[in-house]
């Protein structure tokens, strides 16, 4: 029950289409509902700046004589080019300090969940700290609850990423050698998208991840899921994938959590079925998309850390991969 | 109709025309150094907040009396830095130049300084 | 007004003149000095920079007219992005102005030539071989690829492996050796070079502009010099300067990228600026109204664009009350580009007869719409939290295209309509002219104006491809078709210039009417006579001065020296005080700038041995090229006008040679104080690794003392030297002996500290104190290298009997590097020695 209700947004948005799910005009979440109203603020001021010069430009160009000579002294100059830059200016500038000043981080996230993400090339690893200490691995997708805040805690662990979910909340920097942290607070249910904002090399174009917002029940529920161990694999055609992902090598980078695959250079799998996306964000994940990536990861994510695997026949990878779909 | 050579050193002429801008790059200089340092530092004696907004409002002050004290008396202002000019034309050009760069540094004080005000000394605010 | 030559002048001065400045022919050509000859070279490799970066930018916009393209692949995309970008600021937009800068100034200021026509030729052709191997790269597989901004520790080895960043830090050096050159031809050509009486008040507002341009490079580029030093000393020898891990800092790069990488985007728009600046009171008939505020918005949109550079880190987790420190100085510089809009609007007004719309009108109306809205979203950018959303977004790549492409490609092309009527027989067709502009500017309103929506929904900069369903297609589909209408515009120019433009005398001067001194009467000379000046608008406030000037009745109107001269006069009221006497054409300045490139080229791609030998010809070449110079007073007192006598030769503080090492020494200065700001930004972030803790502790006093007293002693031989100099009582052998224990006492210095710090087991590899220790050497060693080679050279000019106490420049440039090169590392022991033991 509690799964299909935390499916529904992911229905929703089949329905929908992604478009607007990453999108800074369409905020779900605290820090970009005001940045949202800044930018309209901003927009609306802009346009009424750049008409007001087009129409003196033009009645310099075109006007009357007397028209003319009005806006021909120095006068038009001081008033134009100092006196309402300073007065409109100041207001603007009082109104962003005070924005800033707005955004200090709520009392409240201390203690009761923090999400860890590192940005890796180029990939998100994920990683939830409840309130027991517990840490709580997985990748390339972020599950929050609505209505209350939540800190992130930023971290690179090789080139500059930047962490952006654009309906949520501004970018901050993932910078080796530097922890940021920043407080997310989504106040909608629903799917978002971030992606990755600082160019890091090779496939940057390719590092996404998606943001799932659930009410509080359900994120306990899913976050008590989440913490388990894997689940082993049901049918005969599973069971010889997940021996042939043991016997091949994946598990030098890959996590299973209550397997043998204890590797962890790469993502954690262990309920890598279950999320929306794989390979952060690139491809749409099915059975069929696990097949294509693991064959093909360097055509799909070109330079991406994981070589292609063509060692396996069409009906290994379709094994392999219903193994891991399986991973829920 | 040419006179030798001899005029005012071009140091005092430059020094003298861009006073006020030379204020606000110290300023700057001044209150996003003291606010880095101690931010980073973090170990003063006294409270890193109390620390930066004293500073930050006493050199914005300070600035700020200086930018008025070239705005006001550009003439004196000339003359400490031994700028004398003899010529009306080139007079005139030069103070109407030094006070209204000295006015748009003021704007920039004000803004920057302002901002202590409003915002939280150290805290990074996401 | 008194004419100062008013009597008839002797037939032949103009044919003396021709022959003395005449242009060498065929492949001989690349041996001229002239600005206007090596300008128009200079142009025109800036414009062919301008078409192939924009051949890329093209080439992007296809791939990313829809998502889930495959066009071209990702490896190549990301070195197209960081091609067209590093190509557009370094190749095309700085160089660009600089040939402005080059061509019109003289002409501007009638002055016969820049002061140091050599040098311009040899900047200009190290940039022109080094630009073109630079950009070809990109047909090879070899191009950079970190972009343009080039952020550790993306670029450094273990991430950029391959030769192909070392190719960005080489284009780079390039124009920091070209853009610094200028800087001092520029800061010295507008203050020395002006006609008599044209004082700072009356100088074009072009001069004014190039004036500050160079002053900011003097200030902003040597912060990016430091950092490509630095940057290139990691990937080449791993003294981690941007490791996190070892105590360095990948922010530090983004500090000193920015507090270059801002002023940098005001350097390209200011001449800009300056361009339209002069074409607006031309078309409308009527001097600039406003003049002082434009000249004040112009010094503070140069000082403020200094106080800018953290506006790009505001996503990085610095606290929030430095970026509105920042956000308020963003919003300082908007002023004064407010000042200017409204200054030429007032100007368009203030005409009698309206404004004439000629191509050069169009494009500059053009420039007013693109720049207003570009500057609107500066202002908004500036806004911290609106920046959390758009950094890194297709908003900022709008927001900066309009400022650059609005704030300098549309006066660039209204300059090139204006302008070629002055370098062409024929100029540019009006009727194609309509064609281009309306081509290009809605090309670009409809390639760019829908980006700023893509970047608010969602989309990154710098993405090779994007998934097709995320509501960015019909955007991007729309701006890649107004790229092509653009590019379309650019192209139907192109066929124009082809057609019409033909090097020569043009057969209408003065076509626009216009008021200032580059349409008097023009030859490869410059102006017959160099005119005095008592307005801003001399031509139209002095019908009759082309017809004076061209008969010779003002000030030099012939060639006393009998070679290439011009009237150097003083800063602040333009006084006539000297005559410089100019090199003409010769091989040493392109021979130099051929090896220099060659030198760098080959270190790059790692030919040490044949790089070094490149190196030492380079050396030798300038070497030669300066030997003829510092001709010494034999040519006495020479008549400029009746009854004003000048000399042909000066030394000391008012001599135009002191004044270029002033402006080097500034430019060192600011390099060594970056050097001062990272050693204690990386204290900083990273105390924990700081001698005298986290390192060995620096040498006993006993060694940074014996060093300062070698070095002030070496300051103190030189003083006597300079009071000695000339002097028959002072044996030749004793001044020679003094000279090379000068060099001996400042390598002997330089020894000493490299090995104290060497005694102390302390590494450059180990951490980033130990490399911002060996850094301060490295500094210290490139004056000491520098100095060697001057003072040999001095040695080598006494001994000649080249240098005695009153032909003595070359002694004295040695004398002040020397000095500085002494007052830079006495403060350097101070804070290399010093700092530890504050701390400590």
């Amino acid at each position: 029950m509690s799964l299909v209700r935390s499916m529904a947004p992911l229905a929703l948005l089949a329905m929908h289409g992604c478009a607007g799910i990453q999108s800074a005009l369409e905020p779900t979440g605290a820090e970009a509902e005001r940045i949202n109203v800044l930018s309209w603020v901003l927009m609306l001021f802009c346009a009424a700046v750049l008409a007001g010069v087009c129409a003196i430009a033009a009645a310099a160009l075109f006007g009357g004589n007397a028209m003319r000579a009005r806006l021909s002294g120095e006068r038009l100059v001081i008033g134009g080019g100092i006196i309402f830059p300073f007065l409109s200016l100041s207001v603007l500038l009082s109104y962003g300090f005070y924005l800033m000043g707005s955004n200090a981080p709520v009392i409240d996230t201390d203690g009761r969940l923090r999400v860890e993400v590192v940005g890796e090339r180029w990939w998100w690893r994920v990683t939830y700290i409840d309130e027991d200490g517990r840490r709580i691995e997985s990748a390339n997708e972020i599950r929050l609850p609505v209505g209350r805040p939540v800190e992130i805690q930023l971290t690179s662990a090789d080139v500059i990423h930047s962490f952006w979910v654009p309906k949520l909340a501004g970018k901050l920097d993932m910078i080796p050698g530097r922890a940021n942290s920043m407080t997310l607070h989504v106040t909608e249910a629903g799917i978002s998208r971030g992606q990755c904002a600082e160019y890091c090399g090779g496939p940057h174009a390719l590092m996404a991840f998606f943001v799932v917002a659930m009410p509080e029940v359900e994120f306990a529920a899913w976050l008590e899921r989440e913490a388990a161990d894997a689940q082993p694999p049901s049918g005969a055609e599973a069971v010889t994938g997940q021996a042939l992902f043991q016997s091949s090598g994946c598990v030098a980078c890959h996590r299973v959590r209550g397997t043998v695959a204890q590797g962890t250079i790469g993502p954690d799998l262990t309920h890598v079925g279950s999320r929306y996306s794989l390979a952060a964000g690139t491809l749409e994940n099915d059975p069929a998309a696990f097949a294509r990536w693991i064959r093909d990861s360097q055509h799909v994510k070109p330079e991406n850390l994981m070589p292609s695997f063509e060692i396996f026949t069409e009906g290994e990878l379709d094994q392999l991969a219903l193994y891991l779909d399986q991973l829920r | 109709m040419i006179e030798p050579g001899k005029e005012a050193p071009t140091a005092s002429a430059v020094f003298f025309l861009v006073a006020g801008p030379i204020l606000w790059a110290a300023h700057l200089l001044v209150v996003y150094g003291v606010q880095s340092v101690t931010c980073a530092v973090g170990n003063s004696a006294v409270a890193p907040s109390v620390l930066i907004q004293a500073s930050v409002v006493l050199v914005t002050l300070g600035a700020i009396l200086l930018l008025c004290f070239g705005l006001f008396f550009p003439g004196r202002l000339a003359h400490m830095l031994g700028y004398e000019m003899p010529e009306p034309h080139n007079r005139t050009f030069s103070v109407r130049v030094e006070r209204l760069l000295s006015l748009l540094s003021l704007m920039g004080v004000v803004w920057s300084g302002t901002s202590v005000f409003l915002i939280d000394v150290c805290g990074l605010l996401r | 007004m008194e004419l100062p030559n008013p009597d008839p002048r002797p037939r032949g001065e103009v044919r003396e003149l021709e022959r003395i400045w005449a242009t060498p022919r065929g492949w001989r050509l690349v041996t001229a000095v002239n600005n206007t000859v090596i300008g128009l070279l200079y142009i025109g490799i800036a414009f062919l920079f301008f078409l192939m970066a924009g051949v890329l930018a093209l080439i992007m916009r296809a791939q990313l007219a829809v998502g889930d393209s495959r066009l071209i692949d990702q490896d190549l995309y990301n070195q197209m992005f960081t091609v067209h970008g590093t190509t557009m600021m370094f190749l095309f937009a700085v160089p660009a102005v600089e040939a402005l800068g080059v061509m019109l100034l003289p002409q501007m200021l009638a002055a016969r030539d820049l002061p140091f026509p050599r040098l311009s030729a040899f900047a200009i052709w190290a940039y022109v071989v080094g630009g073109l191997v630079f950009f070809s790269t990109i047909f090879y597989d070899l191009s950079p690829k970190g972009g343009w901004f080039m952020y550790p520790p993306l670029t450094l080895t273990e991430f950029s492996p391959g030769d192909n960043a070392d190719f960005w830090l080489l284009g780079i050096g390039f124009i920091e050796i070209s853009a610094i050159a200028g800087a001092i031809e520029i800061v010295v050509g507008t203050l020395r070079t002006r006609p008599p009486g044209m004082s700072l008040a009356q100088m074009p507002i072009f001069a004014w502009t190039m004036l500050i341009f160079a002053s900011m490079i003097m200030f902003a580029f040597p912060a990016v010099i430091l950092a490509t030093m630095m940057l290139e000393i990691e990937r080449a020898f791993g003294w981690p300067f941007f490791t996190a891990a070892l105590g360095g800092d990948p922010l530090l790069w983004q500090h000193l990228f920015w507090f270059f990488g801002h002023p940098e985007v005001y350097i390209i728009f200011l001449p800009a600026a300056g361009l339209v600046s002069m074409i607006v009171p031309t078309m409308a008939r009527t001097p600039l109204v406003g003049y002082h505020l434009i000249v004040v918005a112009l010094i503070a949109t140069g000082f403020f664009s200094f106080g800018l550079w953290v506006h790009h880190m505001f996503t990085t987790g610095i606290p929030a009350l430095s970026l509105a420190f920042f956000s308020a100085a963003s919003m300082a510089v908007a002023v004064p580009s407010g000042i200017q809009v409204f200054a030429w609007i007032a100007t368009i007004a203030a005409g009698r007869e309206r404004f004439r719309m000629m191509t050069p009108s169009l494009f500059i109306l053009g420039f007013l719409f693109i720049f207003t809205l570009g500057g609107l979203t500066g202002v908004m950018v500036a806004m911290v939290p609106f920046d959390y959303q758009v950094h890194d977004t297709y908003f900022v790549v709008a927001h900066f295209h309009y400022v650059l492409v609005g704030g300098f490609v549309f006066p660039l092309f209204a300059a090139f309509y204006y302008w070629i009527p002055l370098f062409s027989r024929r100029p540019l067709s009006e009727r194609l002219g309509r064609w281009v502009f309306w081509l290009m500017f809605i090309g670009f309103n409809v390639a760019f104006l829908p980006m700023h929506l893509t970047g608010l929904k969602g989309m990154p900069r710098r993405v090779w491809t994007y998934p097709g369903d995320m509501g960015w297609d019909l955007l991007n589909t729309i701006s890649t078709v107004g790229a092509f209408v653009l590019g379309a515009g650019v192209l139907v120019f192109l066929v124009d210039l082809i057609a019409r433009f033909r090097a020569g005398e043009p057969d209408v001067e003065n076509p626009w009417g216009a008021g200032t001194l580059e349409w008097l009467p023009n030859d490869v000379y410059s102006t017959r006579s160099i005119p005095h000046i008592t307005s801003r608008e001399p031509l139209w406030d002095r019908p009759s001065l082309a017809r004076e000037v061209r008969d010779g009745h003002h000030y030099l109107p012939n060639a006393p020296t009998g070679g290439r001269e011009t009237i150097v006069t003083s800063p602040i009221h333009a006084r006539p005080q000297y005559i410089i006497q100019m090199p003409g054409p010769g091989w040493p300045p392109f021979l130099a700038a051929v090896f220099t490139a060659a030198f760098f080229l080959l270190l790059t791609v790692k030919i040490v041995t044949v790089a070094v030998v490149c190196g030492v010809l380079a050396i030798a070449f300038v070497l030669i090229w300066t030997w003829g110079l510092d001709p010494g007073p034999s040519k006495g007192m020479i008549e400029i006008a009746k009854g004003v006598r000048l000399p042909t030769y000066m030394t000391g503080p008012k001599s135009h040679s002191w004044w270029a090492m002033v402006v080097l020494m500034i430019v060192a200065g600011s390099l060594y104080f970056a050097y001062v700001f990272s050693y204690l930004f990386l204290w900083l972030v990273s105390p924990e690794v700081w001698a005298p803790a986290g390192s060995p502790a620096p040498p006993p006093a006993f060694w940074p003392t014996s060093t300062a007293v070698l070095l002030l002693s070496g300051s103190v031989l030189i003083w006597l030297i300079s009071r000695r100099l000339g002097k028959l009582a002072v044996s030749p052998f004793a001044m020679s002996a003094a000279l090379l224990l000068s060099l001996a006492s400042l390598i002997g210095a330089l020894a000493l500290e490299l090995s104290g710090h060497l005694m102390t087991g302390l590494s450059p590899g180990d951490n980033a104190y130990g490399a911002m220790v060996y850094l301060g050497v490295v500094l210290f060693g490139q004056l000491a290298f520098a100095l060697t080679i001057l003072g040999l050279y001095t040695l080598a000019r006494y001994l000649t009997g080249k240098l005695d106490g009153v032909r003595r420049v070359t002694f004295d440039n040695y004398m002040l590097l020397y000095h500085y090169a002494v007052a830079q590392s006495l403060f350097g022991l101070g804070l290399v020695h010093g700092f530890p033991r504050l701390i400590g």
